[in-house]
């Protein structure tokens, strides 16, 4: 569908009444062009465009076939014959650091307070007020310090839908113009921010409609896909299936023959496009001096991918710590849940990022005052992953919807974690990153990366020709691009390359093929506690 | 007003609606305030009077007052309407001259572009402010527009600015 812009429509009206009352003067400026021209445009933008918008609407050919994003009124009523309904899109959300003057006893954060992200040039907005306070009364919040420092965590929302608003922990925040918040020093996001999604198009729901259609909806990786986005809410989820006859499937050779006994299926699902983190409190136990020793259940945090930070629970709102405590060992378990169905599981490798994963962490801690050997306290730990993987998992459990015959185990994908530098050759001589639109093309990248398909490669010369959407005049080969997956068995492959990133097959004990392993890019890079480096680097010569 | 070289002949000259009423081509040598209406017998103009006429709709229209044309206009209304200091001669020369080298450009721009045969008195070659005045919640501006027939014309355009 081709949207007529209103210069075009101003075009099409202008040549009308040249080409019929050619004495007529509708140059700019003219009564004639202001009483004619611009009114009639302006209605007949609407209202073609309106036209052009229906049109897509009388079948489904037209819809996909359409080379650009609709979303259809229409096609939403074919859809809901079929049980399904457009998503929206979510918001993504997160939690800012706000680094607070440290005369401050208290700050208030009023609903609307927007924060932008530098060099996306993305804002987010909080949706409530919010009173902080060094000692809480009420529904006030707790302000925090740390060595001096006095800091609040507001929580945030993106002002827009879509996948792009995921950014990393510690990418800097200023106070968009016309937000002032008093006392404020810095903001930076305090761990990952959830994956939003982008409103759903005619496409993208007619392709999912389409797949309910198929009898089983739990027997075919499009009908799995399609159940568990519609049961889920949440367009953004891809996955794939080792099954009988997949090398990737190892768990049904568990056993003394060492030979495949079917009926299982593993799930490898993708339900957001990077990282999300979750922050959850435990007890762990000191072990020796310096050292404690904490577990985290299967139910904490199912499917987890690795522990990004522990730190010790604030007491009064007071941290003592930065950064993290080092951890010096992870040890991954499984474990099942009582009084329900469960999977059939036989190693930490097979549980590796299911539901059923467990860990036990050491870590290095010196606490004051001392406490003994043996001696309990309470930690805060993150870690990142994708949520939703103990619910998809429970939908291949449930007595309503399982498959009886058969033992599907839904994991995380096994991640590779990627990271980029561009350099692109300037048009202008007074071009710069900013005016070549760098915050749209570090999104762009980050779209791409984030949604290559299984089996595909990262390719650089699809990075090229998304550079090229940009107005520079080349880009200076070779892109350097680096990968790490993180397998199964808790060991990494590091991967490079200036043409193709591919992920390699390596099915035991790592788990790792083109069917299990899928790309990750963020926009930022943590690389001390306070700073962060663009992990999608994009310089101009 | 002086309107040299005004026409009645619009042979060969695409038209107008009129709708600067009180001008007299007769008067040379003086200014004289215009009152925008259709008036009560639509006429056609060409020449210079439709110059003029198209000049003072641009310029009196705010940018962005226009949702469909947002660019279109001056900021010279907006300007001296949010001046709360009061207007001075050196402040409205200030925004005037802003206005006028927007307008300027834009003429330029099309007169350099258009594929329409354009009569030289119909084309703008400057426009000058060359004397104002407030009293009673009025502003009158005296402006000169010069074509690229040569001919200079002045007329005073008066509008409330309380």
């Amino acid at each position: 569908m081709t949207i007529e812009a209103i210069s075009d429509t101003v075009t099409r009206l202008t040549t009308f009444v040249t080409n019929n009352f050619p004495t007529a003067d509708i140059t700019p400026g003219s009564v004639l062009n202001e009483l004619l021209i611009k009114l009639g445009a302006s209605l007949q933008n609407n209202q073609y465009n309106e036209v052009q918008t229906l049109s897509q609407g009388v079948s489904l050919a037209a819809a996909e076939a359409s080379t650009t994003d609709t979303y259809n009124t229409t096609i939403d009523a074919i859809a809901s014959n079929y049980g399904a309904t457009r998503n929206l899109g979510v918001l993504s959300t997160g939690v800012i650091q706000v680094i607070i003057s440290s005369n401050q006893s208290g700050v208030f954060v009023p609903v609307g307070t927007s924060f932008t992200q530098p060099a996306l040039g993305l804002t987010y907005v909080t949706t409530a007020s919010l009173q902080y306070s060094s000692s809480p009364t009420g529904t006030a919040l707790q302000m925090f310090t740390n060595n001096g420092v006095s800091y609040v965590l507001v929580p945030v929302t993106a002002s827009a839908v879509g996948s792009n608003y995921q950014v990393q922990n510690q990418a800097a925040f200023t106070l968009t113009s016309g937000s002032t918040l008093s006392g404020f020093v810095s903001a930076s996001a305090y761990g990952n921010f959830t994956s939003g999604q982008s409103k759903e198009t005619d496409q993208q729901l007619i392709a999912r409609f389409k797949k309910t259609i198929t009898p089983g909806s739990l027997v075919s990786p499009t009908a799995i896909t399609s159940y568990l986005q519609q049961q889920l809410g949440n367009s953004n989820i891809v996955l794939s299936i080792a099954g009988a006859g997949d090398q990737e499937m190892v768990r049904s050779k568990d056993n003394i023959m060492g030979i495949s006994t079917f009926g299982m299926a593993d799930v490898y699902i993708r339900t957001t496009f990077g990282r999300e983190t979750q922050t959850f409190t435990k007890q762990a136990t000191k072990i020796a001096s310096g050292q404690w020793l904490l577990s985290i259940a299967n139910s904490d945090a199912p499917g987890f991918y690795i522990v990004t930070s522990i730190l010790p629970t604030p007491v009064s709102g007071v941290q003592t710590q930065t950064g993290s405590l080092l951890v010096t060992n992870t040890t991954y378990g499984y474990s099942a849940y009582t009084g329900q169905r469960n999977n059939i599981v036989n190693s930490a490798a097979e549980a590796r990022f299911s539901m059923y994963q467990t860990a036990s962490i050491t870590f290095n801690y010196t606490e004051s005052p001392a406490v003994a050997v043996g001696a309990s306290a309470s930690f805060d730990i993150v870690v990142s992953g994708q949520p939703g993987i103990q619910e998809a998992q429970q939908l291949f459990l449930n007595d309503s919807t399982r498959i009886l015959n058969a033992d599907y185990l839904v994991k995380g994908v096994v991640p590779c974690f990627v990271s980029l530098n561009i350099q692109l050759v300037r048009k202008h001589a007074t071009d710069t990153l900013t005016s070549i639109g760098v915050s749209n093309l570090q999104q762009d990248i980050f779209n791409y990366v984030n949604t290559i398909p299984f089996g595909e490669a990262l390719s650089a010369s699809k990075l090229v020709s998304i550079c090229h959407n940009y107005p520079i005049d080349r880009v200076d080969l070779p892109i350097t691009m680096n990968g790490q997956i993180l397998c199964l068995d808790s060991t990494t492959i590091n991967l490079s390359g200036s043409d193709t990133l591919v992920i390699p097959t390596s099915v035991v004990p790592q788990g790792v093929s083109p069917k299990t392993v899928q790309f990750f890019i963020d926009y930022f890079v943590a690389n001390s506690t306070t700073n962060t480096t663009n992990n999608i680097a994009i310089s101009l010569v | 007003m002086a309107i040299s070289g005004t026409t009645t002949d619009t042979s060969g000259r695409t038209k107008d609606l009129l709708i600067f009423q009180g001008l007299d081509a007769t008067k040379y040598n003086v200014s004289e305030p215009i009152n925008i209406s259709f008036g009560t017998t639509s006429a056609y103009i060409v020449g210079v009077q439709k110059l003029l006429q198209r000049f003072t709709i641009l310029f009196l229209t705010g940018t962005g007052s226009q949702p469909d044309f947002p660019a279109f206009g001056t900021g010279f209304l907006p300007s001296v309407a949010n001046s709360s200091a009061g207007l001075d001669a050196i402040a409205l020369q200030h925004i005037f001259n802003f206005a006028n080298l927007k307008l300027s450009q834009v003429f330029k721009d099309f007169q350099d572009t258009t594929t329409l045969t354009l009569p030289k008195d119909e084309q703008l070659a400057a426009a000058t402010l060359l004397d104002f005045s407030v009293s009673s919640g009025n502003l009158s501006l005296t402006i000169g527009i010069t074509s690229k027939a040569g001919s200079t014309v002045q007329y005073v355009l008066p509008f409330p600015i309380a």
